[in-house]
């Protein structure tokens, strides 16, 4: 009996702990990411405007639980058509047409948001801290912030323009707008 | 009992971690719109010859029309791309001293004719094999139309007055030698902008 019982309050539990999320989503018409590369000779950046997220916001503690980020490599534009098919032919982007970031380890410091997670990018995962400002309302939710990617860290052979390789270094920057969807 | 519920609690937390990663990132897929086409919408007649969806290598059954094939034929026109672009290197140095040599006939000083001729010779084989490159490699996997002039477009447009300008230059070099200079100077100076104005 006292066993049912202790089972039943467990099955409880689990389902109480889900209750307390809201989900929330990426609004991709209002969210961005750019990327900067630099070459001896020349700086450029590409855009992305097809974001999709969700983020599964604790009610109580206000925090993230999860947040998911999808984006295809197909979607950045640095309004160079060359320029983009020669970076999907880099990022070998038929293999690998996905970015991931996946974190549940989140950490509110006043106007931040400290979060850690996995970013998966050219097939190969890696760990990065992100310290991202975060502007709360009641329906949306905005995300700022910069950080910073080393393409031969994924395993990416950095392309070479006048036999001289671009800088191992991409700036990203990103604007998330997350829309509350409902509550569950 | 509690040595199962703890065990149980562990399994549960975990494969729910990760079959919630998977979906989430699973809906999310549902909900994009993926572009997974093979090849570009736009390519030169000369790579559409080849490798287009109903081009020679696909006819032939040499290059089939799929995610494999095209990975490695994307790899392919890299190489193809990287040589393109150090035979222009050494093509326009060959240019150069063809101008200097060609100048120094045009004022009387015939005992550079041969000299004038050979290197003549080497960088026109020099530049059609880098255009051949150019031209019959293998298509991106997009080729997306942008509104105003870029630094790739200009590349095309100049390779467009410089081929022309190097045809001239061979077909009147023994015809018009007038019109011959003015092709030749045309196709340097065109294709030292093409050079100049090419950002990866």
């Amino acid at each position: 009996m006292i066993k049912r019982k202790l089972l039943i309050f467990f099955l409880l539990l689990v389902c109480s702990i889900q209750a307390q999320e809201t989900t929330w989503i990426i609004n991709t018409s209002k969210s961005l990411i750019t990327y900067s590369g630099k070459h001896t000779l020349h700086e450029w950046e590409g855009s992305n405007q097809k974001l999709y997220g969700r983020a599964l916001l604790n009610n109580t503690s206000l925090v993230f639980n999860k947040l998911a980020i999808l984006a295809y490599v197909r979607d950045f534009d640095s309004k160079n058509s060359g320029r983009d098919a020669h970076s999907l032919e880099v990022l070998e982007a038929l293999s690998f047409p996905e970015i991931k970031f996946y974190s549940e380890s989140f950490e509110l410091i006043k106007d931040s948001l400290l979060i850690n997670g996995v970013f998966e990018f050219h097939g190969k995962k890696l760990n990065k801290q992100i310290m991202s400002s975060i502007v709360s309302g009641k329906n949306e939710i905005l995300l700022n912030g910069t950080f910073n990617l080393i393409p031969s860290d994924f395993g990416i052979s950095l392309p070479a323009f006048m036999l001289v390789k671009m800088k191992d270094l991409l700036e990203i920057r990103y604007s998330i707008v997350l829309a509350k969807e409902s509550s569950s | 009992m509690i040595r199962f519920l703890v065990f149980f609690v562990l399994f549960l937390t975990l494969s729910s971690t990760f079959s919630q990663e998977e979906d989430i990132f699973g809906s999310l897929r549902s909900e994009a719109e993926i572009d997974t086409s093979l090849l570009p919408d736009r390519m030169i007649f000369t790579q559409r010859l080849l490798w287009g969806e109903k081009g020679l290598m696909r006819k032939m059954k040499i290059s089939p029309l799929t995610i494999e094939q095209r990975e490695s034929e994307l790899k392919i026109r890299r190489k193809m791309l990287k040589i393109h672009q150090v035979i222009g290197y050494a093509t326009l140095v060959g240019m150069v001293a063809q101008g200097f040599i060609g100048s120094q006939l045009y004022n009387g000083n015939y005992k550079l004719y041969e000299t004038h001729k050979l290197v003549g010779n080497l960088t026109s084989i020099s530049y059609f094999t880098g255009a051949g490159l150019s031209l019959f490699a293998p298509p991106p996997l997009v080729n997306k139309k942008i509104k105003g002039l870029n630094s790739i477009k200009a590349h095309k447009y100049l390779a467009t007055i410089h081929f022309s300008a190097m045809v001239t230059t061979n077909f009147l070099a023994n015809k018009n030698k007038k019109i011959h200079r003015i092709a030749a100077y045309t196709a340097v100076g065109s294709f030292a902008t093409a050079i100049i104005v090419f950002k990866f």
